[in-house]
């Protein structure tokens, strides 16, 4: 699955470690679910998405489409 | 505030081990020196005690870390576990067969053997998810003293063999290969992550 998680977290100039402090995750998390390696768990996709103050459906993509 | 996970895992995992080591030195042997039977049952089991807090450790470790580490964690046990009831099977089949001649002591290998195939598996598992399980970055730094602990307790067995009892050289003696193991996985786990580094570069 596609995302914007690297865009939105570099728009907050935020490191991987200050993201994954945030959302209470690991360094690794980020940029593995950055990289597209992971998809994140319904509730921390939402934690993700209330934290950039975005809807869900705009930071993952549904790259089948 | 970071998570600081590993440094707490080893905040509660060092002392246990210690005092693990402590017993095992220092009160175990014993077991056949003393008389009264529960004094036997008791020396004989005290070792589980500390191994106990080290599990305890351990599973607070998996409870408290976030889902990837969890996942991670849990592709670790199912392979370990797996590959320790496969050499169980294959260790009573010979056994029962009587081709090999096993004792009860055995045992005492699956705990050493699940938990070297988790880490590794583990390991495994978090490289392919683009981290590493062996530079745990919140974790106090205290892998690069594997090895040279490794050597000090080498040349301790070395040096005062003669004065050690075979048990003795043999506890030291798994200890020091222990050491040694992790302290090689994490020289190679520096090594490759260098080398992704300068391929990123690149």
């Amino acid at each position: 699955m596609q995302n914007r998680v690297r865009e939105l977290r570099e728009k907050h100039a935020w490191s991987q470690a200050e993201l994954g402090e945030r959302l209470d995750v690991s360094r690794q998390t980020i940029n593995a679910i950055e990289t597209g390696k992971y998809d994140p768990s319904l509730p921390l996709a939402f934690k993700i998405a209330r934290l950039f103050g975005s809807r869900i459906e705009t930071i993952f993509l549904d790259g089948e489409k | 505030m970071a998570r600081q996970l590993y440094r707490r895992y080893q905040l509660e995992l060092l002392p246990a081990m210690a005092i693990y080591m402590a017993v095992m030195i220092l009160l175990w042997p014993q077991v056949a020196k003393v008389d009264a039977l529960w004094l036997k049952w008791l020396l004989a089991l005290l070792p589980m005690l500390p191994l106990g807090l080290a599990i305890l450790a351990m599973v607070r470790l998996v409870l408290r870390s976030d889902e990837l580490e969890q996942r991670t964690h849990l592709i670790g046990l199912a392979v370990a576990a797996a590959l320790v009831a496969f050499l169980s099977m294959a260790g009573g089949f010979l056994a029962s067969a009587r081709l090999v001649k096993m004792d009860g002591s055995i045992l005492i290998w699956v705990l050493p053997v699940l938990v070297l195939a988790y880490a590794f598996v583990r390991g495994w598992a978090a490289r392919r998810m683009g981290g590493s399980a062996l530079c745990d970055e919140d974790a106090f730094r205290i892998r690069r003293w594997l090895l040279p602990i490794a050597i000090v307790l080498a040349g301790v067995i070395g040096i005062w063999h003669a004065q050690m009892s075979d048990y003795l050289i043999g506890l030291l003696s798994g200890v020091a290969f222990g050491f040694a193991l992790g302290g090689v996985a994490w020289l190679y786990g520096r090594w490759r992550d260098r080398g992704y580094a300068s391929a990123r570069k690149d």
